[in-house]
């Protein structure tokens, strides 16, 4: 790793800024009590109102049982972790099979995996709405969960199956004649080897799951909160107070704990450099 | 020799190393209408080593996999020690296999990988640092056990492999091309290291290889294989010298093959003239090949005898220790190896000597 030059320097700068600068209006938001256009800063701040108001403002409404945040916490990680869970069940033995086996329709089927992600978000909404209300699942957490599964599988799927196209039989194959069982393969071998890709999926499918509005608004019916629902209720309004802006930043931070996490997991795989050959 | 007693197909040599017979019996294997192999015979003596020579997509690997019980046969059997094996998974062969591109677990440190098939047997802990610490002498690894495979050259990759292989004692051993990936250099090391391995274990060893000079210098014997089917099998001077077709005669280099007609037992008329070689098989009439190895034709610039051949240099390739020379003689070319002691001219005319002892017929 030697030194960046300055050119690298200030490309780096402004990516940070452009991916970061958002935030920053954010922050101030969620610290303000009036923030008229077009000040720079806010003419008023929520802690000088702090004593005087009779009801919580700003971060004391926001971490308060009336935000209702911490509900909507709790059900988008439950629900984010529950649809990666299923989606990795689900999709590592299916990836498997469109890996290494050549069978006829394959690329039907392949086409058929990625619809999902062609099919408007609001026609696969209604339609489910449609349905589960019959069946009883409408603002249920068994179809919310049914739900982002929906787009979560096509990406999961996707990557997986690269995963396992770069894992040749071999080493398998190898475990086996060395004496290891079907499971001792698992989990000696297999998991362990497609552990990188496996990680990135299910940090991506989490992501995908905790971000999903519009699917959760159809088919929670208002029974079921998630960050993203609590979110637009606070902002429908068009206008977005310290309240608002409070909560779009908790609703940040599952992502980002799940992201710090798996860097973390990932590095302490150790892998020397890559996978020889 | 813990792990020796449990196996069940095993006979222990004088070195203490158990060993094993492999026989193959009219084995076959398709792939859907695909014919991989056809139909083999092979016995493969206890602690030999011996190599499975043919051009790609012969089927070499196929039968490493059906002997290791990756691949079960379509038809046939496969005997170890005279027992059919058919019903013995492929945890419970105990063989070793090198694959063709090792497979390093790249998760794993090299030390790691070498105690692998002991780790799985739940062998004592102290028990397998000993092993692995041995067997990693016995490579020359000792220095490289914390590193991971992608942290290795070639050469040392392949040592892992054979190491972690040969550590769960295996009956038979088997190496899928195990000298292509490497340099020239490190070939000719690696062949050495193997053949003292293999001669010091005595362990049954079969590889494949499609480099017939690599088998000449590795084996005991050689299963030259065409098209799933074994086109001879022999000693390597004995396919070198006798060959039993064209095929295989191609194969392994022969350049001077010249067709001809059986006139007698031990003539045959050919373009180059009519040949004495001793052959009691066959009929008067029957086409046949005369192989000539160009090392073995002398030639002379004046004539001593009078069967000797007349012809002309109309090419030389000098390669330093030896001198190339094409001839031409009536209406065929021969080609002539020797030492470099000296060089014969471009269009000199020469006189060629075809001993008896020096040639071999090739029926049709
Ligand atoms: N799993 C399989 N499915 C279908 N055909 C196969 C399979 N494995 C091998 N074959 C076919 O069987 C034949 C023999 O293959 P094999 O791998 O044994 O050849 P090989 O002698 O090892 O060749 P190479 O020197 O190129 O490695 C080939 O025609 C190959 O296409
Ligand atoms: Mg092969």
């Amino acid at each position: 790793m030697g030194r960046l030059s300055p050119f690298q320097k200030i490309y780096l700068f402004l990516i940070a800024g452009f991916i970061l600068g958002p935030f920053l209006p954010l922050i101030i938001q969620s610290f303000a009590f009036r923030w008229a256009w077009p000040d720079l800063l806010p003419g008023t701040w929520w802690l000088e109102q702090r004593e005087k108001s009779p009801i919580p403002l700003a971060w004391d409404y926001v971490l308060s049982p009336y935000s209702r945040i911490w509900e909507a916490t709790l059900n988008t990680v439950l629900i984010g972790g529950i649809v990666t869970a299923i989606c990795l069940a689900i999709c590592l033995p299916a990836a498997k099979v469109l890996a290494r086996d050549r069978f006829r329709g394959k690329s039907l089927l392949e086409f058929g995996l990625s619809l999902p992600l062609i099919v408007p978000e609001t026609a696969i909404g209604i339609a489910l709405l449609m349905m589960f209300i019959r069946l009883g699942l409408a603002g249920t957490y068994t179809g919310i969960i049914i739900a982002h599964l929906i787009p979560t599988i096509p990406y999961m799927i996707r990557m997986l199956t690269s995963v396992w196209q770069g894992l040749g039989r071999e080493f398998e194959e190898q475990a086996m004649i060395l004496g290891a069982s079907r499971w001792q393969v698992l989990r000696l071998v297999t998991l362990p080897m497609l552990m990188p890709g496996v990680v990135a999926g299910a940090l991506f499918s989490f992501l995908v799951s905790t971000n999903i509005f519009l699917l959760t608004f159809l088919l929670g019916q208002g029974k079921i909160v998630t960050l993203p629902t609590l979110l637009f209720s606070k902002i429908s309004g068009g206008q977005i107070d310290a309240t608002g802006a409070g909560i779009a930043l908790i609703v940040t931070v599952p992502g980002i704990a799940m992201l710090l996490i798996s860097e973390r997991f990932l590095r302490e795989e150790a892998f020397g450099q890559g996978f020889g050959n | 020799m813990p792990l020796l007693a449990k196996a069940r197909h095993v006979r222990v040599s004088r070195e203490g190393v158990c060993v094993t017979e492999v026989q193959l019996r009219s084995v076959a294997k398709r792939f859907g209408d695909e014919v991989a192999i056809e139909a083999l015979d092979l016995r493969i003596p206890d602690g030999e080593l011996v190599a499975l020579l043919g051009p790609s997509g012969c089927g070499k690997t196929t039968t490493l996999r059906m002997i290791s019980g990756l691949e079960t046969p379509s038809a046939g059997q496969i005997l170890f020690e005279g027992r059919d094996v058919s019903g013995v998974s492929v945890q419970e062969r105990n063989v070793g296999m090198v694959f063709q591109r090792y497979a390093l677990f790249p998760h794993m440190t090299v030390e790691k990988n070498v105690a692998f098939g002991l780790s799985i047997r739940g062998l004592p802990k102290s028990e397998i640092a000993e092993r692995v610490a041995e067997i990693l002498g016995v490579v020359q690894l000792s220095e490289y056990r914390k590193r991971f495979p992608s942290q290795l050259s070639g050469g040392q990759m392949q040592r892992v492999a054979i190491a972690r292989t040969l550590i769960t004692e295996p009956d038979v051993l088997m190496m899928d091309e195990p000298l292509a990936n490497l340099d020239t250099g490190l070939r000719g090391e690696m062949r050495r290291f193997i053949r003292e391995l293999q001669q010091r274990l005595g362990i049954t060893t079969i590889f494949v290889t499609h480099d017939q000079v690599e088998a000449m210098e590795l084996a005991d014997r050689v299963a030259v294989i065409f098209d799933g089917r074994l086109a001879q099998y022999g000693a390597p001077d004995r396919l070198y010298r006798k060959p039993a077709s064209l095929n295989v005669a191609r194969f392994l280099g022969a350049t001077n093959l010249v067709p001809g007609r059986l006139r007698d037992p031990d003539l045959v008329d050919t373009p180059l003239g009519t040949l004495v070689c001793p052959w009691r098989q066959g009929q008067t009439g029957d086409a046949v090949h005369v192989m000539a190895r160009s090392e073995l034709i002398d030639i002379g610039t004046e004539r001593t005898a009078p069967t000797d051949i007349e012809g002309r240099i109309i090419a030389r390739e000098f390669f330093g220790a030896t001198v190339s020379y094409s001839v031409a003689c009536q209406n065929t070319h021969v080609n002539v190896t020797e030492q470099a002691r000296r060089m014969l001219e471009l269009g000199a005319p020469v006189w060629l000597k075809l001993a008896p002892e020096h040639m071999w017929i090739i029926p049709e």
